[in-house]
């Protein structure tokens, strides 16, 4: 038997809920099951349809999540968080998944965006060799933006609504707090500091 | 936004069990004290 799939994700944070980018949806606690909103064509009977994006999608690595963020993301209100997909899952290779069904799992509190350069340039560059200490280049290390109250009281609203953990993402890996929510080991190294 | 990757392959995954929290252990309730005799 296949087990879920687990992967990372972003969201727009509204009101301590968790909103998706590219179509008008809130997060529910729990199970969420997804719809076709397609505006182009008849939507898909079932998501996740082939040649369509719908679905619930997710990274199989907090670094690929980010990188689906790099062109439209508004850092001020983006969370980075784990989600669990089940019922028809369409796995795209090294990149993720689209899932019908999902719920999250977790929110993390890194804010691994920079608000200054694109995101695969700055942001992600130095929080990825921060958080693996693997570098993917001489990029510039810019830390991210912590003493902003509106956003703590976000996430901490977020996290209570949908009664899931709210952790930095290195804590959750370095505690098993991952491996506990069922990240593979693969999965959990992506975001563990080796030095 | 989303996977920008062609799909590879596709799988149905059932339902997950909900995540249960282990018992607690429990502990065996207290024997009432027995009356002591006394004197004799």
């Amino acid at each position: 038997m296949t087990e879920r799939v687990l992967g990372f994700r972003t969201w727009k944070l509204e009101a301590g809920r968790l909103g998706s980018w590219t179509v008008d949806y809130r997060w529910e606690p729990g199970e969420n099951r997804a719809r076709c909103l397609t505006p182009r064509r008849s939507a898909c009977a079932t998501p996740p349809g082939r040649h369509c994006r719908c679905g619930f999608w997710a990274a199989w690595s907090p670094r690929r999540c980010v990188g689906r963020g790099s062109a439209e993301t508004d850092p001020p209100c983006c969370v980075m968080g784990l989600i669990s997909g089940w019922g028809a899952v369409a796995r795209h290779h090294a990149d993720g998944f689209r899932a019908e069904f999902a719920a999250p799992m977790c929110l993390f509190v890194d804010r691994p965006w920079s608000v200054f350069e694109p995101v695969q340039r700055g942001g992600v560059g130095g929080w990825w060799a921060r958080t693996t200490g693997r570098g993917i280049g001489p990029l510039p290390v810019l830390e991210p933006p912590d003493d902003d109250p509106e956003l703590q009281d976000g996430l901490l609203e977020a996290a209570a609504r949908y009664a899931i953990p709210l952790v930095p993402i290195e804590a959750a890996a370095n505690a098993g707090l991952l491996a506990e929510l069922g990240v593979s080991p693969a999965q959990v190294q992506e975001a563990i500091r080796s030095r | 936004m989303g996977l920008t990757t062609p799909e590879t392959d596709r799988v149905v995954i059932p339902r997950p069990e909900p995540l249960r929290l282990p018992e607690p252990e429990r502990t065996p309730a207290p024997v009432p004290n027995e009356p002591v005799p006394v004197g004799g």
